[in-house]
């Protein structure tokens, strides 16, 4: 079963670009993603870009519309993501776990939806 | 024999099995639901038939090969069954288990995978215990929706939430192992001491405890310790429960007010279930293996010990309190030290940790209103502890509380 990881966190929470501490958690990332890709449950993950870069799109009556910044106001913001085949939702939880900004963010897990035929 | 009287044999028959007969149902169909369904239906053709043909040698079996064959009917019907071929070949093969001598004895028990998945905690809380009184104790939705003060058709829909959610979420049907399963039981006995709380502390406005409800906690802790024996916090949960139980008559024996452990007539106490709950406890330490339940086991029993409340040995509470917080460091838990450390003649330190609380957060909460109460009788502070007497009465919910309440205002104010 596939699963959604995704990865929440104030922006101002946890180590920040340009510290050491900074460094330190890149390193830990690299050691999460080798170890789902050498367990072969790693599907896809990407980290995102800070949340000021965000833009919203709505259609209504046909017309887009276009605005600066995330849908919703919130004081966690989406800041990556990891796809995962997991055996069941024990083992995507044990995975969330591990996932470094899990630390001072939280991690939403999703199952992806199973569509029929 | 007349056919008619095998009726209420059949019928406790469902009520003593239908949870070992579902658990096991859902073992092999990995599906709430459907195992519900044709467990019913199966169950509606015993009634039928067995009055007329008497109880088969192996009726577990009997109901099981119904209930498989009935889903392998549904399974088969459903537009896109040929993906569950598999799942039907498997099912037939399972289904040839339950042949005609199959003996009832050897169906595997599947309880404790049934106890672990209910008490999941990706499911919020009142979801796990009403999904657990449901399903393993067996309780209709009518009666799980009265427990909780809901229609029926709320419990309902947050029954059906649950099962879809352990479906399309992927929580799996496995007693967890190793590290996991100290973890997950902790859940699972969090699970049924909210029920026996439930039934301790009944919201009822006519009463204030639903015997009935602290049944359905005994019964799933005593389960719960055959299926895995000798797990120390199992055995504590039930000394707990045990403990408190043998006070239910002397708590209760007035009709209008609920009377508290000072002022409990002692020899109302139930000798015997204080023999079970220490036996319970010596085995629990025996396991060698401490845990949050065991040390309010204890404290619990250090009570059942005073022949009177001013024999009481305070210090060892005060002691146990500070242990429970190293497990539990909460305020709530503090607010019990507190008040032990008053009875211990620590009227200062008892105050001093009662400032620790955050009383913002205690604001709606009755016990911590009562503990502010008694400390500050100990620091000789009356005024203080009416004020905070009237907070509790005006949280008070039902008549026995607001009594209790109401005589200790008198006694400060006497």
């Amino acid at each position: 079963m596939q699963y959604l990881l995704m990865i929440y966190s104030a922006e101002d929470a946890g180590p920040q670009p340009g510290t050491d501490e900074f460094m330190q958690m890149l390193g830990e990332y690299q050691k999460f993603t080798d170890e789902v890709e050498a367990n072969g449950v790693l599907v896809g993950g990407e980290p995102l870009e800070s949340i000021t870069t965000a833009t919203t799109v709505r259609v209504r009556d046909g017309q887009s519309h276009i605005t600066d910044g995330p849908f919703a106001e919130t004081k966690e913001a989406l800041g990556g993501y990891y796809l995962l085949d997991c055996q069941d939702l024990d083992e995507a939880i044990k995975y969330a776990a591990k996932i470094p900004s899990a630390a001072y963010g939280s991690i939403e897990i999703r199952p992806i939806m199973q569509l029929p035929g | 024999m007349n056919p008619r009287s095998l009726q209420p044999s059949i019928e406790q028959l469902f009520r003593d099995e239908r949870g070992q007969m579902l658990a096991g149902l859902i073992a092999q169909l990995k599906d709430f639901s459907l195992a519900e369904d044709v467990l019913q239906d199966a169950m509606t053709q015993a009634l039928t038939l067995w009055p007329e043909s008497g109880l088969p040698k192996n009726p577990k079996s009997w109901l099981m090969r119904v209930a498989i064959n009935r889903a392998i009917d549904i399974l088969r019907r459903q537009t896109n069954w040929q993906n569950k071929q598999t799942e039907v070949t498997y099912l037939y093969e399972f289904q040839a288990q339950f042949n005609r001598n199959h003996d009832d004895h050897l169906i595997a028990d599947e309880r404790l995978k049934l106890i672990f998945t209910c008490c999941h905690p990706a499911l919020d809380d009142a979801s796990q215990v009403a999904l657990t009184l449901n399903t393993v104790c067996g309780l209709t939705t009518t009666q799980v929706a009265a427990a909780f003060l809901l229609k029926t058709p709320t419990m309902a829909q947050r029954l059906v939430r649950a099962k879809r959610k352990i479906k399309l979420s992927g929580i799996s049907y496995v007693v967890p192992e190793g590290q996991e399963l100290n973890v997950r039981l902790n859940n699972v006995l969090k699970v049924i001491y909210l029920i026996y709380s439930a039934g301790y502390h009944a919201d009822d406005p006519q009463q204030l405890i639903n015997l009935e409800h602290t049944d359905e906690a005994f019964y799933l802790a005593r389960t719960l310790n055959e299926l895995i024996p000798k797990q120390a916090e199992v055995l504590g949960l039930l000394a707990l429960m045990c403990f408190h139980q043998s006070r239910i008559k002397a708590r209760n024996h007035h009709p209008d007010e609920f009377i508290s452990l000072a002022q409990q007539n002692r020899k109302l106490w139930h000798s015997e279930l204080i023999q079970q709950a220490n036996d319970w406890f010596t085995q629990a330490i025996e396991c060698r293996f401490m845990g949050p339940y065991q040390i309010q086991a204890a404290i619990s029993g250090v009570h059942s010990q005073a022949q009177h409340w001013e024999q009481t040995d305070w210090l060892q509470i005060v002691g146990l309190y500070e242990k429970l917080m190293q497990y539990w460091p909460s305020d709530t838990v503090r607010i019990n030290l507190a008040v032990a450390l008053s009875y211990a003649g620590k009227a200062d330190s008892a105050w001093t940790c009662l400032q620790q609380v955050n009383a913002k957060a205690l604001d709606q909460y009755l016990p911590y209103h009562l503990a502010y109460a008694r400390v500050a009788e100990a620091v000789n502070q009356p005024t203080a502890a009416v004020s905070h007497l009237s907070l509790a009465m005006a949280l008070a919910n039902n008549p026995k509380e607001q009594q209790f309440i109401k005589s200790q205002m008198n006694r400060l104010s006497a």
